[in-house]
């Protein structure tokens, strides 16, 4: 069952045009990423999504169909920056977010308790959030987007001001609510965290999708010549061999125009060299993006 | 419903754990309570020393003498002290006694006395100040014999009318008169300027309620916006209801300030009826109350709904002063004629003023509070406010869209009232 159907939304702000053309479909319990660069129009299709902006053109469906009252109950939200009164003690302030979404106060208050405990929250709670860390605030406004247990969670940025621990923290917090089958739309520019755990992505830059789909094609499709092998040999001259860069504990060979990486083996084999690793070099998502984006540019400067 | 009973619960409470609200609201009259009764006490334990004196003055009161030549003074009125007045035969026994210091001074009153008018005060001192201190004795002394002894008819002519003045259509629950008022001899009556100023009064409270509720909301608004804050309100909560939520919360916070600060204004009357020198049973009506209450709730609808939807047009927090500026002016104008008119409650310009939703709250009550006024058009000005209500709430409701909300252009007042009359 599909939870987000967006089809071909554009929003415009005056004259600049936020999001021109973006088209994407969430399927119950997996983890989207939603990727582009800084003023990609990543937020603005967000706020579309979620009916918090109309959009100029195109359709969007939630949950089965358009926004309602009631639907807003199963949707949890954390928007890029902020989002919390800051004048206010961190308990009252969650407490008061959770019971917007249809949780009793005691609820909240029980349910608030284990997690502000799970992250280190739990002495703060009588703090105002103004008087907390940006780590903490970030960990607090994590936890206002999950407090209600809802059926899909959208975070804009979940990992900007965590530290490594912290960061490790949300990501197996959102591995347990993948488990319990909970969608989650994770919008971000730090690629590598994607990787980690995204099923799907959706790359967005200047309003438009630039690559959809499930993750480990679009790698291999944006795979290169190259491949990555570990051995303890010191590796021959190979006329398809193009060049060697060491990669931690691997090499990554790059193979001439026209060759495959079953002639680069066949020869490696030919030549008696023990391999402990053979495998397609698959680039990553900030290398993939790179490369796409540089061929919007050129296409762009052409026209 | 139940989400609007929230926000209610939670501006409520969060209002109160300000001390800045708090204390504007509740301190401050609280103080002036306390300050006052402070000062009555005072003021009382003085006039408690003042009165002895003023026994003791009276106890002081020196013998006088008269001559009375043109055969006017039968009887010395009985509410004089006994030998207060000594009558002499001739003026050379007077003067004789003078001197003697049996009498302090003498009056003489001449044979054509009734013909002229004139009578003489004889004493041996020059100090101005002292030489009319015991005349009013031999003036009721005149008075109660030229009227053969009624000192009724004499009390009468001394104090001509005895009005009963009713200002700001007060009641008057006590009769008589109280000691050291206008209506006995020998004492000085003040003018009383704080029953003048009290539909002013009155009206200020009404108007810095409305003000500062209004300007709490804008504020609100304004802060949630910026804090991006808004945004989950709005993905939890219908427009509706935040906006429903937070209009009912700051105006339930005004109400109990308003009723705070008019207690504290009804105790102060109360405590000080005669510290203040004030009428005798001089109390506010409660008719008065009620109508204020009423009008400050749909001043305050009316406002502060006006405040949220600036709210939702103001991109940033700082540019709340200049907005709140310009969306108060109708209730700044207002104010400023009410000043003008209150000493003119019944002119036609007060009176369309006072029926006009958006001037209503101020003008009516400075009428109301003056008194005189028909009962319909308080009646009719709190339905056409009530109709103001429902269209700006309405209005403004629909303003409260993210759409409006997120947008990031700048507020100007074109905008302003371009948006509140598209969302009619």
């Amino acid at each position: 069952m599909k939870q987000v159907q967006v089809a071909h939304i554009a929003k415009s702000f005056g004259n600049v045009e936020a999001v021109r053309d973006v088209t994407f479909e969430v399927d119950k319990g997996e983890i989207f990423g939603l990727l582009g660069p800084n003023g990609a129009g990543k937020t603005t299709t967000i706020r579309v999504m979620l009916d918090i902006f109309k959009p100029d053109a195109g359709t969007v469906s939630i949950l089965g169909g358009p926004m309602s009252e009631e639907k807003k109950d199963l949707i949890g939200y954390m928007p890029e920056e902020r989002g919390l009164y800051q004048d206010i003690p961190l308990e009252r302030c969650l407490v008061y977010l959770a019971t917007l979404k249809g949780l009793s106060a005691n609820d909240a208050r029980r349910r608030l308790g284990d997690y502000l405990d799970r992250f280190d929250l739990l002495p703060h709670k009588n703090k105002k959030v103004k008087e907390l860390s940006k780590g903490m605030q970030q960990k607090a406004q994590i936890i206002a987007a999950i407090l209600h247990d809802p059926e899909l969670v959208i975070i804009d940025e979940p990992f900007t001001s965590l530290d490594p621990i912290n960061t490790q923290l949300v990501k197996e917090l959102m591995g347990e609510l993948h488990d319990k089958g909970v969608t989650i739309i994770m919008s971000t520019h730090q690629m590598h965290q994607v990787e980690e755990l995204s099923d799907r992505i959706l790359l967005i830059n200047e309003g438009k999708n630039v690559l959809y789909g499930n993750l480990n094609s679009i790698r291999r499709d944006y795979a290169g010549h190259a491949v990555m092998i570990k051995t303890n040999e010191t590796i021959p001259d190979i006329p398809s061999i193009e060049s060697i860069v060491q990669h931690n504990s691997a090499t990554k060979l790059i193979l001439t125009e026209g060759t495959s990486p079953q002639d680069v083996l066949g020869a490696l084999v030919a030549e008696d060299i023990t391999l402990d690793k053979f495998e397609i070099a698959l680039p990553t998502l900030d290398e993939i993006f790179i490369k796409v984006v540089k061929e919007g540019s050129e296409e762009n400067n052409k026209m | 419903m139940k989400k609007t009973l929230q926000i209610i619960r939670y501006e409520l409470i969060s209002a109160l754990s300000r001390p800045s609200f708090v204390f504007f609201a509740f301190g401050v009259p609280i103080i002036a309570v306390l300050g006052f009764f402070g000062y009555t006490l005072i003021k009382n334990s003085q006039a408690t020393e003042k009165n002895t004196e003023q026994t003791q003055e009276e106890n002081k009161l020196n013998p006088e003498g008269y001559v009375d030549y043109a055969g006017l003074i039968k009887v010395i009125p009985s509410d004089l002290p006994t030998n207060i007045l000594v009558p002499y035969q001739t003026e050379a026994e007077a003067k004789d006694a003078l001197e003697l210091g049996e009498i302090e001074a003498y009056y003489l009153v001449p044979e054509d006395y009734l013909k002229d008018g004139d009578l003489y005060y004889i004493h041996p001192e020059t100090n101005p100040i002292s030489q009319d201190g015991q005349i009013w004795i031999m003036r009721w002394t005149l008075y109660v014999n030229l009227l053969d002894g009624d000192m009724q008819a004499a009390s009468n002519i001394w104090n001509p009318g005895n009005i009963n003045r009713r200002n700001l259509t007060l009641e008057r629950t006590g009769g008589g008169s109280l000691a050291g008022d206008c209506t006995t001899p020998g004492y000085t009556c003040e003018s009383n300027a704080l029953i003048q100023l009290l539909p002013i009064g009155i009206m200020a409270i009404i108007y810095i309620s409305i003000v500062t509720g209004g300007s709490y909301l804008l504020r609100l608004v304004s802060s949630e916006k910026d804090s991006r804050v808004m945004e989950l309100l709005l993905l939890s909560a219908s427009p509706n209801q935040l906006l429903n939520g937070k209009v009912i919360s700051y105006c339930l916070l005004g109400f109990f300030q308003v009723l705070a600060w008019l207690g504290a204004v009804f105790l102060i009357l109360r405590i000080g009826g005669t510290t203040l020198n004030l009428p005798p049973g001089f109390e506010i009506p409660i008719s008065l109350l009620v109508w204020g209450l009423v009008f400050y709730v749909l001043g305050y609808g009316i406002y502060a709904s006006m405040m949220a939807g600036a709210g939702a047009l103001t991109p940033k927090l700082s540019q709340y002063t200049s907005v709140y500026f310009v969306v108060s002016i109708p209730l700044f104008i207002s104010y400023f004629f009410s000043l003008i008119l209150a000493m003119r409650p019944h002119s036609p310009l007060a009176v369309v003023l006072s029926l006009f939703p958006l001037s209503a709250p101020i003008m009516m009550i400075t009428r109301l509070t003056v008194g005189g006024v028909p009962f319909w058009q308080p009646a009719l000005a709190a339905g056409l406010s009530l109709i103001m209500v429902v269209l700006i709430v309405r209005a403004v409701a629909r303003m409260f869209r993210a759409q409006v909300l997120l947008s990031g252009q700048p507020f100007s007042i074109s905008r302003y009232i371009k948006t509140l009359a598209k969302s009619q």
